[in-house]
């Protein structure tokens, strides 16, 4: 089995901008769109486009992360040669280190890559959703006979500063790049998805190593030095739906992406399926006479209130007269009766119990927060009845290690 | 576990739910929204640790196999055991004996010997149960049994109708004395619930030494096992169980699944779910604008009007305007824009017209409709 190219997930970030929702697991495993894990798209993405030798990076609070991925056969990643590799940081005989930066960690794995043997390598994060096929990047990378390729995205120009911008000529070979650029010239934006050819990747991580002043990270310094050096860098353009997860208002509103009329990322499309692992669950009941209107349900659930414009993951359960819009249930929450729950993201397990009232909106400081207006509960908090929660969360995620408030 | 081998016989009775048999053996039946009739005893027996099952089946098997293809689904995608499948030959002998199990063992009678295990529990695979039978063996060896029948006691204000029934004569000690058969009537009593735990060799023995006439029913093999030499006990099973042998018998159980006390018992127990073959499919997406009561609804469906007291199999489509009460929808349906189910049981892939009218007439419970012809 010859391997023409081997996917490299980084997966071992922090996501500490979630707050809560990654107190106790790593960001590629906040649960997404009712049925789903961030890094499902990924994983769906490498095995839709044919690619089933996936290494995954993994070193923040990898438990959730590791026993989520097993041995891959929700993704068809359960092969005989290969398949999925989870890539924790290790020791060795001169000892061990943590991951320093998304090059490093490839670095550090250089030996799985030799393992594998492949003649590209597609670097991805864990932490995006989008649906893409890599087979026409390495199509479009061949072509061009490139050193490396990184695909690219019209991003609106408030969000460029964001991102790293680039400037393409008319080939598509980058000519400009700029990371995280204050006064951005342009608003193509690199998605952080780069695909390189094996043996020049390794020379360029090699050298990056052993220079002291690098952050050893693929935006700042792998792209630049290559560019510098005069290495052959095209940017592949990409013009569907893509979200890079990095704060809370940008996980809400890419879960309220799905709820639009004809969403963008349509999870019905049986051309480009999105696996996840599954539970095993009934089928979700609604159970007596209730209001529920644009909503995603997924198994297990159960609903006695009303609830609206909301994602409701594996066994939710939603009381009599309890009251939910604009929020994301996560697995196995609970909201009590004659709860009121606006806009906010309840945690996986989180118990919201009688009465109890969820709603930042109208607390001017939430709003202006990074939060939004949005309220987030961690998991497996407790929420006792008739509680009143407008402060974003905040305090219950300072608590949580208590279970109660 | 690991010395008990579980068989499934799908060989029953087919002739009161043509309808939905017709392109699927009984097993392969959807119930419940996302599970088939199979799930049940299979999740049950895994659930009890079983590690290996056999599944004895005849022809149109392609729905069955599809389904059992994702053996992971039920944790059955072992080196050692798993999954067995034994196919059998003489379907129409077979059909005759009416879900007789010991003809079709009769053929695989080899593979039994060659099993690792030293006991056996049959089962249909048209039961609706959910029972841990580690109490079976636990009674069993208590009772130093050679064989088990299970049995649920069901009283004269239960009385269940039934096609096809055996009750079972105890004695105090619960051993079995004798058997009677019934035949399209109100049944009360001890009514074998077709489960049977024995020894393997003893099964060896009485396939061996019966003739071929005496394999013919279920009753005549009770009676053979009960009135000889071996210890037969029959072991009470007090929580939840239903037989699908007709159409009614599947409308009226998919309707009382929708009653919470029963989704509870079947669906929620944390130690025994019932596993199903997983597919990809998104979550339910209701709609603006949908109307949505009493219902269980299954992922890949899509709803845009209404859906009363109903149960919905995965991906199907329900579109503005469109009415669907008291009704079974099987997977992969559309219905159209304006359409009315009333009463329904839709079969698999139907599509239901913008504007048709499926109503059950006043003076039946249900009516049956499809839009595929399989022949």
């Amino acid at each position: 089995m010859k391997n023409e190219m081997v996917a490299m997930i980084l997966a071992g970030g922090q996501g500490s901008r979630l707050g809560a929702l990654t107190k106790n697991l790593a960001k590629p495993v906040v649960s997404f769109g009712g049925k789903y894990c961030i890094i499902d798209f990924v994983l769906s993405n490498c095995s839709n486009s044919g690619i089933s030798t996936v290494g995954v990076v993994t070193q923040y609070k990898p438990l959730a992360l590791n026993s989520y991925i097993g041995n891959g056969a929700a993704w068809d990643l359960d092969r005989s040669y290969y398949g999925v590799c989870l890539l924790p940081p290790y020791m060795g005989s001169e000892g061990g280190e943590w991951f320093k930066g998304t090059a490093n960690a490839i670095y550090q794995n250089i030996s799985y890559i030799d393992l594998c043997d492949p003649e590209y390598v597609l670097v991805l994060s864990g932490d995006h959703v989008y649906k893409m096929d890599y087979a026409k990047m390495l199509d479009f990378h061949k072509l061009n006979n490139a050193d490396a390729t990184v695909a690219c995205i019209e991003t609106s120009w408030e969000e460029a500063s964001r991102f790293g911008i680039m400037d393409l000529n008319d080939e598509g070979r980058i000519i400009d790049f700029e990371e995280k650029p204050i006064n951005p010239k342009s608003n193509l934006a690199s998605m952080g998805i780069y695909i390189f050819s094996k043996k020049y990747l390794y020379s360029h991580l090699e050298a990056d190593e052993h220079d002291p002043k690098s952050a050893h990270d693929f935006g700042k310094n792998i792209i630049p030095n290559m560019l510098h050096s005069g290495g052959k860098v095209f940017g592949y353009k990409f013009n569907s739906y893509w979200r890079d997860i990095g704060t809370i208002s940008s996980l809400w509103e890419a879960n309220m992406d799905l709820l639009k009329i004809d969403p963008e990322l349509d999870l019905f499309d049986k051309m480009w399926v999105i696996s996840s692992k599954k539970k095993g669950r009934p089928s979700m009941f609604i159970e007596q006479a209730t209001t529920i209107s644009n909503c995603l349900i997924d198994e297990g659930c159960r609903i006695k209130g009303s609830v609206d414009n909301s994602i409701l993951s594996v066994d939710v359960m939603v009381e009599n007269e309890a009251k939910i819009t604009n929020s994301i249930l996560m697995p196995g929450a609970r909201i009590g009766k004659g709860a009121v729950v606006n806009k906010a993201f309840i945690g996986p397990n989180a118990i919201i119990e009688d009465n109890v009232v969820i709603d930042s909106t109208k607390n001017q400081k939430v709003v202006d927060s990074d939060y939004c207006g949005i309220t987030v509960i961690g998991d497996n908090a407790h929420i006792v009845a008739g509680a009143i929660i407008d402060d974003g969360g905040r305090a219950v995620s300072l608590l949580n290690s208590l279970r109660r408030v | 576990m690991n010395n008990v081998l579980g068989i499934v016989v799908l060989a029953e009775d087919e002739s009161h739910i043509q309808e939905l048999t017709e392109a699927r053996i009984m097993g392969a039946i959807p119930f419940a929204g996302r599970y088939r009739l199979i799930d049940f005893i299979l999740s049950n027996m895994v659930n009890s640790g079983l590690r290996s099952v056999a599944m004895l089946f005849g022809e149109r098997s392609q729905s069955l196999l599809n389904h059992l293809s994702a053996s992971k689904s039920w944790d059955l995608n072992s080196r050692k055991g798993g999954l067995i499948y034994w196919p059998f030959k003489n379907e129409i002998a077979i059909r005759k004996a009416k879900g007789s199990f010991l003809a079709c063992l009769r053929e695989h009678l080899q593979d039994l010997k060659d099993s690792p295990q030293e006991y056996i529990l049959i089962s249909n695979s048209n039961c609706i149960i959910n029972l841990d039978f580690v109490k079976v063996f636990d009674f069993a060896e208590k009772k130093d049994a050679d064989i088990i029948l299970v049995y649920s006691k069901i009283d004269g204000k239960h009385a269940e109708a039934r096609v096809s029934a055996l009750t079972l004569d105890l004695s105090k000690d619960n051993k079995v004395i004798g058997v009677t058969e019934h035949i399209n009537r109100l049944v009360t009593g001890n009514i074998y619930s077709e489960i049977i735990y024995i020894k393997k060799n003893i099964l060896i023995e009485v396939i061996e030494y019966s003739e071929e006439n005496e394999l013919a029913s279920v009753a005549s093999l009770i009676r053979i096992i009960s009135e000889g030499k071996y210890k037969t006990y029959g072991f009470k099973n007090t929580g939840y169980f239903a037989v699908i042998e007709s159409l009614s018998c599947y409308y009226a159980e998919s309707m009382k699944i929708l009653g919470s006390e029963h989704f509870q018992e079947i669906f929620l127990s944390e130690d025994f779910p019932i596993f199903t073959k997983a597919l990809n499919l998104a979550p339910a997406l209701i709609k603006t604008g949908a109307i949505v009561n009493n219902s269980l609804i299954s992922s890949g469906s899509r709803i845009e009007g209404v859906v009363e007291f109903s149960v919905l199999s995965r991906d199907v489509l329900v579109k503005k305007g469109a009415i669907v009460k008291d009704s079974i929808i099987l997977s992969d349906c559309i219905i159209e824009e304006d359409a009315e189910v009333i009463g329904a049981i839709i079969d698999k892939n139907s599509v239901v017209m913008a504007k048709e009218k499926i109503i059950k007439s006043d003076n039946e419970t249900f009516t049956y409709y499809t839009s595929v012809n399989y022949k």
